[in-house]
C-alpha cells in the first residue's frame, strides 16, 4: 500500500517522475499479474504491461483516494481481461514465432519459478471450477484486497450480488477441496 | 449422499455473517469454528502465491514502457494533468464547424447569392428592355392604393411624356383613364346654364301673354 505518501506519489506520477511510477508498479503489479494469471489470460505479463500503460494514459482523469485508485486499476485490469478473452475467441491461437520464443524462455525458468508455477496451476485448477463470476469476485477480494463494494464497482455489479457470489464461491471452493482432499 | 452433504454444508455456510466471510477471505477461520481452517489456510496460501511480483526482466521492460509513455505524453503537450472538473468552463477549442464542412457551407452560400443576384439582374434588364420598347408598365403600389382610397386618378406622367415624344400606338390605351375626371365634372357644368336659362324663359313666356291681352 502507498499509504500516507499516496497523494505525493500520484502528483509526481502525473508529471512523469520515475520513482513514483516505480512505487505504483511495485504496489500493484503483483496483484494485477496474479489476477490475470488465475483468470487465464493468454499472456498475463504482457497484459499487465498494457494495464499499466492505460493507467499512465488515463491517470489525469482519475480522482480519488488510494482505495479508489486501487479499485480503478482493477477495473482497468478486468476490462483488459475481457478484451483479451474476446480477442482470443475471435482469432484462434496460432503456433507462430512468438509461441516458440515463449517456449524457449520457459525452459530457462529456475526451479523456484517452476515450483511457483506448479502451485499457481493447482490453485488455478481449484478456483477454475467455480463459475466465472464467482472467480472474479473471489480473486478480486483475495488478491486485489478489495472490499465487497469495491469489487461491485470494478465488476459493474450490485453489492448484494457480489455478496451472494462470494458466499456461493466460498461454498463451492470448500466443497471442491473436500472432494479432492486438497492440501497445499 | 456421500460424506459431504451439500444441503447441510450450505446451511452452515449461510449461517455465517459477512464479517465471518471477510475473515475467511483474509485467511482466518471464523472465531470458534475449526471447520473452515482448511479453506482459510488455502486462501492464505493462494494470496501469497498469486501476488508474486513479475520477474526482474518483465518489471524493467514494463517500467521502461511506462516512463516512455508518460514522458511522451508530457512532451506532446497532451497534458497528463487535467482540471478536476469543468466548473471553470469547457476546454478551449476552435469554435465553429470542422474545416471540411465550413468550406462546403461557404461554397453553398456564395453559389446561392450569385444565383439570386443573377435573377435580380435579369429582372432589371427585362424591365429596362420593356421600358425602352415603350411598353406601358404597371403602376406602382402607391398609385393603386391612392386610387382605391381617395378615388382619385393620378395622371400617368409617362403617358404625357410619351405624347410629347409622339409615340402613337401606345397612347390609345391611356387617354380613356385620363378622361374619367373630366366626365365627372361635366354634369356640374351642364346644370349651371340650365338654371340660368329658366328665368329668361319664364320672363320671355309671360311677356307675350301680357302683350297679347
Amino acid at each position: 500500500m502507498l499509504d500516507q505518501n499516496y497523494n505525493q506519489i500520484i502528483q509526481a506520477a502525473l508529471v512523469g517522475a520515475e520513482w513514483a511510477w516505480s512505487m505504483i508498479y511495485h504496489d500493484l503489479a503483483g496483484s494485477v499479474l496474479g489476477f490475470l494469471r488465475v483468470r487465464g489470460a493468454a499472456d498475463p505479463e504482457d497484459l499487465t504491461g498494457e494495464v499499466f500503460l492505460q493507467v499512465v494514459r488515463d491517470l489525469g482523469s482519475f480522482q480519488g483516494d488510494e482505495r479508489a485508485f486501487r479499485t480503478w486499476v482493477f477495473t482497468i485490469t478486468y476490462h483488459r481481461l475481457l478484451d483479451d478473452v474476446r480477442y482470443r475467441t475471435r482469432r484462434p491461437e496460432n503456433s507462430g514465432l512468438d509461441e516458440i520464443m515463449v517456449h524457449v524462455a520457459s525452459q530457462e525458468n529456475t526451479e523456484k519459478e517452476a515450483l511457483q508455477s506448479l502451485l499457481v496451476d493447482r490453485i488455478r485448477n481449484l478456483i477454475g471450477r467455480l463459475s466465472s463470476d464467482q472467480q472474479d469476485v473471489l480473486i478480486l477480494r483475495l488478491i486485489g484486497q478489495l472490499t465487497v463494494e469495491e469489487v461491485a464497482q470494478a465488476l459493474g455489479k450490485r453489492s448484494g450480488a457480489v455478496k451472494a457470489l462470494q458466499r456461493r464461491g466460498l461454498e463451492s471452493l470448500r466443497r471442491e477441496m473436500l472432494k479432492e482432499g486438497v492440501t497445499l | 449422499m456421500s460424506d459431504f452433504d451439500a444441503y447441510d454444508y450450505m446451511g452452515r455456510f449461510l449461517n455465517h455473517s459477512d464479517s465471518d466471510l471477510d475473515r475467511i477471505i483474509e485467511g482466518k477461520a471464523p472465531a470458534g469454528d475449526c471447520q473452515y481452517e482448511d479453506l482459510a489456510s488455502f486462501l492464505m496460501e493462494a494470496r501469497t502465491a498469486l501476488t508474486e511480483p513479475p520477474s526482474n526482466e518483465t518489471e524493467e521492460s514494463h517500467l521502461a514502457a511506462i516512463i516512455e509513455t508518460s514522458s511522451s505524453l508530457i512532451e506532446k503537450g497532451d497534458l497528463v494533468v487535467r482540471p478536476a472538473s469543468k466548473a471553470i468552463g469547457p476546454v478551449l477549442q476552435v469554435s465553429g464547424l470542422p474545416k471540411q464542412r465550413s468550406g462546403k457551407m461557404k461554397k453553398r452560400i456564395v453559389f446561392r447569392s450569385l444565383k439570386l443576384a443573377a435573377v435580380l439582374v435579369g429582372l432589371m434588364l427585362i424591365t429596362a428592355g420593356l421600358a425602352f420598347a415603350g411598353v406601358d408598365l404597371p403602376g406602382t403600389y402607391a398609385e393603386d392604393a391612392s386610387r382605391a382610397v381617395l378615388n382619385v386618378d393620378i395622371p400617368n406622367q409617362g403617358n404625357q411624356n410619351n405624347t410629347n415624344v409622339g409615340v402613337e400606338p401606345v397612347e390609345a390605351t391611356k387617354p380613356a383613364e385620363a378622361v374619367e375626371p373630366a366626365e365627372a365634372v361635366e354634369p356640374a357644368e351642364a346644370v349651371e346654364p340650365a338654371e340660368a336659362v329658366e328665368p329668361a324663359e319664364a320672363v320671355g313666356a309671360a311677356e307675350p301673354a301680357e302683350a297679347g291681352e
